[in-house]
């Protein structure tokens, strides 16, 4: 009977956040997938929040395995942490590309890189420089703030309060929105909601600000027909997809003629407007931004067609058939 | 059965007519010239009102069109009367026979002169692993190979893993039975070489260990192909996914029910089949699901109603250029273009 073995051990990042480690030995498919569900369903129920797999020595992953992994990023994500994997071996990478699947797991090389972003998840209130001040936000009473499971920022670690001269906290204190980085001007303790994107932030008497984690709205994955009718579809559902982040309307906007241009050009050079082939379009919401990945028949773009209003543009050969333009608009 | 070699039928000829010998073996040569030339034409001919000679007698036929010399490899245990008495038999104006003892040695003379047939003798130590040795290589795995059993012995049982010979006898057999057998391997073996570089039949029971067999094997062969290695591990996934299901789903993981895999090579495309004893299932179906669905969501509906898997068909297709069910969906056909 083939088994999986599980090293567990606690660390904490140097910013302080607390995760587990696991090294999994073996493979991940139906012949011990009950035994993983067993051990993931344990650490779970521990109240392990934060969970790093060390996949060195998983010797593979088969799609039964695979699914199983979604399931306990779902299952962490749900109660505010984070299921990270490090170390993946090109074979388990390749499974869980061929699906997809490595754009909704948080992947690293190395287990401080994967300690790095649950640090990066103390969210944290700037220092206190000066600022153009802007308008105060609208408070809400308590009673409505919602309860929202963080599905990225890990939870559990405390906001550092902004502190004036003399180690007093002065209001109106300013703070940085977790979600769209704008900056908000405080007028005292309360529960508010940032005017651009709607992020529920709440603070102290002593000036300890908390942000719910963000939400992120599901990806979304689409084939369409090489057509240009099309190509109007997908850009809408991407500006929906932007607006629904809390990206500004101007940015959102520009996401959508961009991903809608870049479609269309395929569709002309690429598929010569063969409505019979398919486009493959991904757009996956991140705590960075949107990104869009367009996988194109292997015909090739030139440079033109994709300079866009993307903060970040990569074209990588598709492991099956063609390339994939990876763009990240950034919020 | 003695076989009259051409010198003693030129000494006969002599003594039957009182022909000096040079014009005995002129006459006699310039016959076996002619019956050549008639068989290469495909024209029977009639020696007597008894012996006709047909085109399709096999190996004579084979070599009097091409012309080659057939090289057959006997591999055995240790060289005794019935090796030499095989020999005999088999050797003729087109055809050479070796003998090599023991597997280490057999194989060697595998790799140095490149065979066209081998018979694997059951006096030899572990036959089957020179089988398999001569089927797993690149170089060598279209090289015939008969394997003679012991007395008694099923040929077509499968324990544990099998990798098949082309053909085999069971002792005791009659010699003309093993001529007649080489000389169809001879003529099966110079037909797919025309279409295909690699081919290995291979049969295992339903086990873990045996599955796990087969994936190792399978990843063994694909390695020696000239593709990338993405494709490789693509390929290797694929066929993971396929013998999963053959295992769990087609033979409910029943060790005395067999999964047969046939892996062929040409110079454009890798193809497996991978069979069960399973009575198969609605493939249409799944294949469509698998082709128009979203491998995250289908995932997540699985996750959500405490089920696992699902996402097999999807990755298969992920990883392939071509995916094939027979009717009953009991037997997958898994093609990757190696170009």
């Amino acid at each position: 009977m083939a088994a999986i073995d599980f090293k567990v051990r606690v660390v904490k990042s140097p910013q302080g956040a607390v995760a587990t480690v696991a090294e999994v030995t073996g493979s991940i498919d139906a012949t011990t997938i009950n035994q993983f569900q067993t051990i993931m369903d344990k650490l779970v129920q521990k109240g392990v929040k934060n969970l790093v797999l060390d996949c060195t020595n998983i010797k593979y992953i088969n799609s039964t395995g695979l699914g199983t992994l979604l399931k306990y990023v779902d299952t962490f994500s749900g109660v505010g942490g984070n299921l990270l994997f490090i170390r993946v071996p090109s074979k388990v990478m390749l499974v869980m590309e061929m699906l997809g699947f490595n754009a909704l797991f948080n992947i690293y090389e190395e287990e401080d890189e994967a300690l790095q972003f649950l640090g990066a998840g103390v969210t944290e209130a700037p220092e206190a420089t000066p600022v153009a001040p802007v308008a105060p936000v609208a408070p809400v009473t308590p009673s409505v703030a919602p309860r929202v499971a963080p599905q990225r920022v890990p939870s559990g670690v405390q906001p550092r309060p902004s502190v004036a001269a003399g180690g007093q906290v002065s209001f109106p204190m300013e703070a940085e929105c977790s979600r769209c980085h704008q900056k908000l001007e405080i007028p005292g303790a309360g529960t508010f909601r940032c005017p651009r994107c709607a992020q529920m932030c709440t603070v102290d008497g002593g000036g300890k600000t908390a942000f719910p984690a963000t939400r992120l709205p599901a990806p979304v994955e689409v084939s369409i027909p090489a057509s240009s009718t099309f190509a109007g579809v997908v850009a809408a559902l991407a500006e929906g997809i932007a607006v629904t982040m809390g990206i500004n309307s101007n940015k959102a906007q520009s996401i959508r003629d961009n991903v809608g241009g870049l479609i269309m050009k395929m569709v002309d050079s690429s598929y010569r407007a063969d409505a019979t082939s398919a486009i493959n379009v991904l757009l996956i919401p991140t705590d960075n931004g949107l990104r869009s990945e367009i996988v194109d028949n292997g015909t090739g773009l030139d440079a033109s067609a994709i300079s866009s209003a993307a903060d970040d543009v990569k074209v990588t050969p598709h492991p099956v058939k063609g390339n994939v333009y990876t763009l990240l608009y950034r919020r | 059965m003695k076989t009259v070699s051409f010198e003693q039928l030129i000494q006969e000829v002599m003594q039957a007519v009182g022909a000096a010998p040079v014009a005995a073996r002129a006459a006699v040569e310039a016959a076996v010239k002619q019956i050549r030339g008639h068989l290469a034409a495909g024209e029977p001919v009639e020696l007597a009102s008894d012996i006709t000679v047909q085109p399709s007698a096999g190996v004579t036929v084979a070599q009097a069109v091409t012309g080659k010399v057939y090289r057959i490899l006997l591999a055995v245990g240790a060289v005794d009367f019935f090796t030499n008495t095989m020999v005999q038999r088999l050797t003729g104006p087109r055809t050479s026979v070796a003998v090599a003892e023991g597997v280490d040695a057999a194989w060697k003379k595998v790799e140095s002169n490149d065979p066209d047939l081998v018979i694997v003798d059951s006096t030899l130590d572990n036959p089957r692993s020179l089988a398999a040795k001569i089927k797993q290589t690149l170089a060598t795995s279209l090289i015939a190979v008969i394997l003679v059993y012991p007395e008694g012995t099923d040929p077509n049982a499968v324990d544990g893993l099998k990798v098949c010979e082309d053909e085999s006898l069971v002792e005791p057999f009659d010699l003309d039975e093993l001529v007649a057998l080489v000389e169809d391997e001879l003529t099966r073996k110079e037909q797919e070489e025309a279409f295909f570089e690699h081919e290995i039949h291979f049969q295992l029971k339903t086990t873990e260990q045996y599955v796990e067999q087969a994936n190792d094997l399978i990843a063994r062969l694909i390695d020696q192909v000239k593709m990338s290695d993405e494709n490789k591990a693509a390929v290797s996934v694929a066929f993971r996914e396929a013998i999963d299901n053959a295992a769990r789903h087609g033979n409910k993981n029943q060790e005395n029910r067999i999964v047969d895999i046939i892996y062929l090579l040409d110079k454009e495309k890798a193809t497996i089949t991978v069979e069960d004893e399973g009575d198969g299932f609605d493939t249409e179906m799944f294949v469509t699901r698998g082709r128009e669905g979203n491998a995250v969501a289908a995932a997540r509906e699985r996750n959500v109603a405490g089920r696992v898997g699902g996402l097999g068909i999807m990755l298969m297709l992920k990883c392939l250029d071509d995916l094939e069910y027979n009717a009953v969906g009991n037997l997958i056909k898994l093609t990757k273009f190696v170009a």
